[in-house]
């Protein structure tokens, strides 16, 4: 066997390895496993909501203390810090994820980048609970 | 590795390694993609993480050893009170329904957000939001 069709062979040898390691992850990889309870129906971003995320994601501080009372204000700060526990500093975007309700209640998620005290980028998750049209409290 | 395939012509010791190598790389560059397409909601209509799945069902199913799983590395008193708090929840509340709201990434940290339905054992139903930040396939933060 020549130097050239030797090479030949050993490419080829590799790049099955590569294709039976890729097909042996897969299969063995499990996924993720079945939602074994019912779900709720998604409802559109309240009005109560989206007033807030609008208000933080211009920063409006104003705004923001004239539609949510003192504790809720102090949950919501909570909610707002990074992963590395540093309080988000500068707040880049406000998305709203989903929402649903049940019972008269309504809860609606919106995830939070920005930049953290520490100058980090950040990414925080917060859920707003809603009860007869008014902030009843922040996750 | 010269003593252990001594006994094989050259070419054929040569061809398993290869294959070997080729394998491993494979699987390596498998699972990282499958992390970074999961944890960024790529091709995935709903943009759920399945990891993120996982963790609620275990959670609602108190599977303390496969929440654990899906935690980073933790030492063994953190573990123990997991395992307690799994047991007492399990007197407390009913699951009725899991709902996936959303999620978002941002670099290699990404939040998903569920709603969760329990009856209490007064019979009361509770509607609740756990958001779940992942990283690298595993819950690092939970709110």
């Amino acid at each position: 066997m020549n130097e050239s069709s030797r090479a030949v062979l050993v490419l080829t040898l590799f790049v099955f390895g590569i294709i039976a390691g890729v097909a042996v992850q897969r299969v063995t990889d499990t996924g993720a496993r079945a939602n074994p309870y019912p779900t709720l129906d998604k409802i559109e971003e309240p009005s109560q909501t989206a007033a807030i995320a609008n208000a933080l994601e211009n920063n409006d501080a104003k705004a923001l203390a004239g539609l949510l009372d003192n504790q809720t204000l102090s949950d919501l700060r909570d909610a707002l810090m990074s992963p590395e526990g540093a309080p988000l500093a500068d707040i880049r975007s406000v998305k709203f994820v989903g929402a649903t309700a049940k019972s008269g209640r309504t809860l609606a998620g919106y995830v939070v980048t920005g930049k953290d005290m520490q100058g980090s980028d950040a990414i925080v998750g917060f859920v707003l609970n809603v009860e007869n049209g008014q902030i009843v409290g922040v996750n | 590795m010269g003593k252990l395939t001594s006994w094989m012509p050259k070419i054929v010791a040569t061809a398993i390694g290869m294959v070997l190598v080729g394998a491993v790389v494979g699987y390596t560059l498998s699972a990282m993609l499958t992390t970074v397409i999961t944890d960024q909601g790529w091709f995935n209509g709903t943009g759920e993480n399945p990891a993120a799945r996982n963790y609620m069902v275990a959670l609602l199913q108190r599977e303390a050893d496969n929440l654990n799983a899906l935690r980073p590395q933790q030492d063994v008193v953190s573990q123990a009170m997991a395992q307690q708090a799994a047991q007492q929840s399990r007197q407390q509340a009913k699951p009725l329904s899991l709902t996936y709201l959303g999620g978002a990434s941002s670099g290699s940290f990404s939040v998903h957000i569920y709603a969760v339905e329990v009856r209490a054992n007064d019979g009361s139903q509770q509607l609740f939001s756990l958001a779940l930040t992942l990283l690298g396939g595993k819950v690092v933060a939970t709110k």
